[in-house]
């Protein structure tokens, strides 16, 4: 993001919705983390009133990606065999693309406990089916279960660091109107 | 996307004969591509002129045309069988060349073909280098400093701007031919003008050097929706300067981090996209300065490749069968990936082992030529070995090659450790075959590695691993047979080291070596390759060996039958024997057996894992094979298929108590070795050339003195030839005979009386031991004392008369019978004067088998097997000999414009790299075709020189007559225009080389010569004449070096002139409608 040219203020996993608000941001990246997404409710509660404002872009990968999910109403689950390594093709629902993707998670989102008329299914993992990133279909959040940032492992899924600046941008310019 | 329903019929066009650059990689790229297309409902019509071939076997495809690939051809059948759309992208460079000559000429639009895979647009802009170049500038990549030139002055400008070295690359060819590089204003005037001669469109293109640069291989594809993926990436051991054939290469690439890899990759995907390769894979090259990191593209072949099949091979991801199903409308997620079943083909294989490829050369037979590796491919094939990890598959692939090591050994032992800075560096900085292993005694002597890495541009990572194999082969030394622990033993095993390699190290042999490895404890393992580094459950068996804790082989059923292939491509066995064995492995699963394939060579049908039940990707020697018997214990294993390589291990494993099957070992023994040889055709009252055996120089002489010169001199046990040579005076014996015994390494070499003149027959049986049906009597173009594989043949023999034939049957059935020979057995006759001397009988698949099937309709190497497999051939319903109901001709293939300076006459050393085969009703025009597919222009007028040696010059009056009267002008050197004037007819008379101009030098030089008619004076000849044949291969006029060949041109010039030039093309399925024939139920059931 910030070859980008973003300028980035990274905040701790714990920071409270007063904590986030002070740092006046353009947007909010979820980032990822270890391990079982259920415990950390303290997050999942921010996420939802972040939400709640309708005006702050979100954009979620792997832990964020569930945490957002969670936020959203859906379930998570462990998954029987965890996603690890540099080559799983990962389809884009919208284009019908397939990016070759890194990945390293032990959970997944569970798409059937997803409010459909909220929450769009943005990418499906082409080895097992499984749901690999999601959209508010009206609202400026989204978030992928996969690694966008790739390091290491292939660079396909950058797209989604333009996609979440274009979010940004274009948040921050209905925000200046409405001002 | 599903597939497309606007298409039905498929035109796929072949790579044609074996060649240099390339080899037996598009038989299996388009045998994949006919079976993909095949399984999707399309109709394949096929064209391959090469006979040798799995695609061409009439079961591959809805209609096989076996016709020269040429543009003409092409609109033939296209015109005969009006396909919807055309499939080049899988038969090399030669498919891909032909298509865009027949897109141009408008042939595709007139018909309404079009082209799938990657069209016209896709194709020029990746092939036309300028276009290239200003393509990669687009989209932000680099490329080295190049301009295209279309003249020499054009040329010179060039060079001055860009600076020397220079590199010079012909525009359309293959293989990079009139590739090179040009250190000095001297060398780039020769290369410049070779190159503009070689390119198919008279350009060249001038480049800055990379030499010395690392090199990188992406193999990509990519669907009709824009999904890219890369399946493979391979890193070149020897860096840029050295054609990536030639190179050692190892998968994946070793020697980038992550980043600089994805850097690559995304190079890799911004290229296909550009060029527009909608449907399909591609390679590409890049290059990588060791100390900066810049990045340029070399180049990328819009189209499947020899790196496309290694790819496959090294990760189990069949490119060109999903190639096919992309030219035909799929998306790659709609494509189950054939080896776990459940994920589909969208995706990046994974490794988690280690591949390397060893190229495997043959200068030795081109005596004369250079052998530094340059950018023009000149190796002949190739070995792959899988290990966990770098050392190990190198080691593997050492002994893989079939060159005598046993590991990464060098071949110089014995000149000991000298201090390595008077290592000549030269050694070390000139790429050649041998540089590996100056490599390695240099590190040996303590060259340190930075040195070493300065001095070849090998990466200091691959100089690391070389060293720590020294390293540990010092420890094993050390501690001597005593002294080899398990632990020891399992290290050196994990690090590739044979049995023999570690017997020969601690000075014992390598029976006893088994032994005391198996009572340490230390056993085989093997691993699956299956595209996900166990990520999935791997459905196809596909295994390589090694030395860790967990064996994820399978042990099946019990009706199990190993099939052994022939190694690495060499000259003499190719591409024939792999044909055979892949025939084996298809009847023997019809019958109801699981198959084990064993092989080495990345390049074959047989390493194909869909092929056989079960595939093993092993080196061919003793101990690798012992160990996959011993893990699979198969009922019984097949040696006669796949050439020498399995033959050679035939006894050792019948000694161990392996049960082969069909002939019997001791069969081949007693056909090898002289004296039982002799017992052998006294006993069946059978004629043989007066012939004795010996070990000594002296006994050599003493035998000569005997049955009189000429001689045919051969070491034992080879194939192709190897060191055979006619010897015709006393004066050149001692060095002959010094070569062969030098060739036969313990054995004997064999003495032969040379029969001139003679009409040199070969045939082809199978046997069951009560039965025995001839394949075919063949009648080879050139007389005997012209390698059997180099040799022009003709079925059915035309010239012998129907006794001659009956009696050669006769011979080769109680040949068969006294043999106790079970499956197939090829004989080699010599008729003189109506009589029939039998020369050599191999009980065992030969060169012709393919050939001879294809041009009578009849799968000898299936029926073979069956009866190996206790078929009689009376069950079989095979009671008559076949027919071949019109003349078929195979002519050879030779590589003589890859090496430069050597002599083109051909001998009793086979130097062919493959065939074709013409088919007609008539002889003179299947001879024809033969021609044109072998890439000769076949002239219908113009000059014809004739220069022969006295004893030819009775014959050729004849043939100078026969092309007088066709209005070709007659050239003769004087004493040939002598006694051709003298006989009436009108010649202009040209001067020796060194005896004025203009000199038939000039003449090919200006082209105003058409066809050269020149026989060799003696076994050694004279440099003039060598001069003269290599200047015209290099010319790429056509030249007859034999007076049988060249009654065999004139006959068919007059033939073929008759018809303006132009010929049938029939397929395979017209020519034998009546002979679809199968095995029946009940056999299926024994």
């Amino acid at each position: 993001m910030r070859e980008r040219g973003c300028s980035l203020k990274v905040l701790p996993a714990a920071a409270s919705f007063e904590d986030i608000l002070a740092v006046d941001p353009d947007g909010l990246f979820l980032s990822n983390g270890p391990g079982d997404p259920a415990p950390v409710d303290y997050a999942v509660d921010t996420i939802r009133k972040l939400m709640e404002l309708e005006t702050l872009p979100l954009f979620g990968i792997c832990l964020g990606h569930q945490l957002m999910g969670r936020a959203l109403g859906a379930r998570t689950y462990k998954l029987k065999f965890g996603h690890h390594g540099a080559n799983h093709p990962v389809r884009d629902e919208a284009t019908g693309r397939i990016y070759i993707t890194s990945q390293n998670h032990g959970f997944c989102v569970d798409g059937d406990s997803l409010d459909r008329r909220k929450v769009a299914t943005t990418h499906v993992n082409l080895y097992d089916g499984t749901l690999e990133g999601i959209a508010h279909r009206s609202l400026p959040f989204f978030s992928v279960q996969f690694h966008p940032e790739a390091g290491p492992g292939p660079h396909d899924g950058r797209y989604l660091f333009d996609r979440f600046i274009a979010l940004v941008n274009r948040q921050r310019l209905r925000g200046s109107t409405h001002a | 996307m599903p597939k497309r329903t606007d298409l039905n019929k498929i035109l796929i066009i072949g790579s044609g004969p074996i060649v240099i650059g390339q080899a037996c990689e598009f038989d299996y790229s388009g045998a994949q591509a006919c079976k993909a297309l095949a399984e999707e409902g399309y109709r394949v019509v096929l064209l391959n002129s090469n006979p040798a071939t799995i695609m061409t076997d009439p079961d591959m495809a809805w209609r096989t045309y076996i016709e020269p690939v040429t543009v003409d051809v092409v609109e033939c059948i296209v015109e005969k069988e009006r396909p919807d759309a055309a499939l080049a992208t899988l038969g090399g460079q030669t498919a891909l060349n032909i298509a865009v000559e027949a897109s141009k000429r408008g042939i595709f639009d007139r018909y309404g073909v079009e082209m799938i895979g990657a069209d016209l647009a896709a194709i020029e802009m990746a092939e036309d280098r300028d276009s290239f170049r200003t393509a990669m500038a687009q989209i932000g990549l680099d490329t080295p400093m190049s301009e295209a030139a279309r003249s020499m002055s054009q040329a010179r400008d060039i060079s001055r701007k860009i600076g020397f070295p220079l590199v010079i690359r012909p525009s359309f060819t293959l293989g990079g031919t009139g590739g090179a590089l040009a250190y000095n204003a001297e060398e780039f005037e020769v290369f410049a003008a070779r190159g503009l001669e070689k390119s198919m469109i008279g350009e060249i293109l001038i480049e800055e050097s990379v030499l010395g640069w690392k090199e990188y291989e992406l193999e990509v594809m990519r669907d009709l929706r824009d999904n890219v993926v890369v399946i493979c990436s391979i890193e070149n051991l020897d860096p840029m300067g050295v054609h990536t054939g030639d190179s050692i290469t190892v998968a994946p690439a070793q020697t980038l981090t992550d980043r600089e890899y994805q850097d690559l990759r995304n190079a890799a995907a911004a290229v296909i996209r550009k060029i527009g390769v909608a449907t399909g894979g591609s390679n590409i090259q890049f290059a990588v300065h060791p100390k900066t990191g810049r990045v340029v593209v070399i180049e990328m072949n819009p189209r499947v490749s020899r790196s496309s099949a290694l790819a496959s091979k090294a990760t189990g991801f069949p490119i060109a069968k999903i190639a096919a199903k992309l030219a035909v409308g799929y998306s790659l997620d709609e494509i189950p990936n054939d080896i776990t079943k459940k994920t589909p083909a969208s995706f990046e294989p994974v490794m988690d082992y280690c591949v390397v490829k060893i190229p495997r050369f043959a200068f030795e037979k081109f005596p004369g030529s250079d052998d530094t590796l340059t950018i023009s491919m000149k190796s002949v094939g190739e070995t792959m070995a899988i290990g966990r990890s770098f050392k190990e598959a190198l080691q593997k692939g050492f002994r893989g090659l079939e060159t005598g090591l046993a590991g990464f050994e060098s071949p110089f032992a014995g000149s000991g450790n000298p201090d390595y800075d008077r290592i000549d560096v030269m050694l070390l900085s000139r790429p050649s075959p041998d540089r590996i292993f100056h490599v390695r005694d240099a590190l040996a002597a303590g060259m340190p590695v930075d040195r070493a890495s300065e001095l070849t541009g090998i990466d200091p990572w691959f100089m690391d691993n070389m060293l720590e194999i020294i390293e540990m082969e010092r420890e094993i030394v050390a501690a001597g047979p005593e002294g080899l622990s398990g632990e020891l033993l399992k290290r050196a095993k994990q690090a590739g080291f044979s049995d023999l390699q570690l017997g020969r190290l601690v000075g014992i042999d390598e029976d006893a070596m088994r032994v005391l490895r198996t009572k340490r404890g230390v056993l085989p393992t093997y691993k699956s390759v299956d595209t996900c580094a166990a990520e999935f459950e791997a459905v196809t068996p596909y295994f390589y060996s090694t030395w860790g804790d967990e064996d994820e082989t399978r042990p099946g059923g019990d009706r199990k039958v190993m099939i052994i292939g022939g190694g690495p491509n060499r000259i003499g066995q190719g591409i024939e024997f792999d044909y055979c064995c892949v025939q084996a492995s298809l009847v023997l699963r019809e019958l109801g057996y699981e198959t084990i394939m064993v092989n080495s060579n990345p390049e074959t049908v047989s390493t194909d894992y869909d092929v056989s039940d079960r595939l093993y990707f092993e080196p061919l020697t003793l101990e690798d094979v012992l160990n996959i018997i011993e893990r699979e214990k198969p009922r019984g294993v097949i040696v006669q298929l796949g050439g020498q390589t399995p033959l050679n291990l035939a006894l050792d494993l019948e000694k161990r108590g392996v049960t082969i099957m069909g002939t019997p070992p001791s069969a081949i023994n007693r056909a090898e070795d002289r004296k039982l040889f002799k017992e052998l055709v006294d006993k069946l009252d059978i004629r043989q050339p007066e012939s004795d055996t010996a070990r000594t120089f002296e006994e050599v002489e003493r035998i000569v003195e005997r049955i009189g010169y000429p001689v045919l001199l051969r070491p034992s046990y080879v194939l192709g030839g190897r060191a055979m040579v006619t010897v015709w005076s006393g004066a050149e014996l001692e060095g002959f005979a010094r070569e062969a015994f030098k060739a036969s390494l313990d054995h004997p070499i064999l003495i032969d009386k040379f029969l001139e003149d003679a009409l040199e027959i070969d045939v082809d049986a199978v046997a069951d031991g009560t039965d025995v049906i001839v394949g075919g009597v063949m009648e080879h173009i050139e007389h005997a004392g012209i390698h059997s594989g180099d040799s022009a043949m003709v079925l059915p023999a035309h010239s012998l008369g129907p006794e001659l034939v009956v009696s050669i049957k006769e011979q080769t059935r109680r040949l068969a019978l006294e043999l106790g020979v079970k499956g197939l057995i090829n004989v080699q006759y010599a008729v003189k004067d109506g009589d029939i001397y039998v020369l050599e009988v191999n009980p065992r698949a030969s060169r012709t088998v393919p050939f001879l099937s294809k041009a009578t309709g009849t799968p000898l190497a299936k029926i073979a097997t069956a009866v190996m497999a206790g078929i009689s051939l009376g069950e079989q319903g095979m009671t008559a000999d076949p027919a071949c109901p019109f003349f078929a001709v195979k002519e050879s293939v030779l590589p003589f414009s890859r090496f430069t300076g050597t002599d083109t006459v051909l001998g009793p050393e086979m130097k062919s790299t493959g065939e074709v085969m013409g088919h007609d009703p008539d002889l003179g025009i299947a001879f024809g075709k033969s021609q044109i597919a072998a890439g000769l222009d076949i002239p219908y007028g113009g000059a014809v020189f004739i220069s022969v040696k006295d004893y030819d010059k009775a014959a050729v009056v004849d043939i100078a007559g026969s092309f007088e009267e066709m209005g070709f002008e007659i050239l003769a050197t004087a004493g040939t225009a002598e006694v051709l004037a003298r006989r009436g007819i009108s010649v202009t008379s040209l001067p020796r080389l060194d005896g004025g101009r203009p000199n038939i030098l000039d003449y090919v030089k200006n082209r105003s010569v058409a066809l050269l008619i020149n026989t060799p004076s003696g076994p050694k000849p004279r440099q003039d004449e060598v001069t003269m044949r290599s200047s015209a291969a290099d010319h790429a006029i056509p030249i007859v070096t034999t007076m049988s060949a060249a009654r065999a041109m004139a006959g068919a010039i007059k033939a073929m002139r008759v018809r303006g030039g132009a010929f049938q093309v029939q397929s395979l399925q017209e020519l034998f409608q009546h002979r679809q024939r199968g095995f029946n139920h009940e056999n299926r059931q024994k």
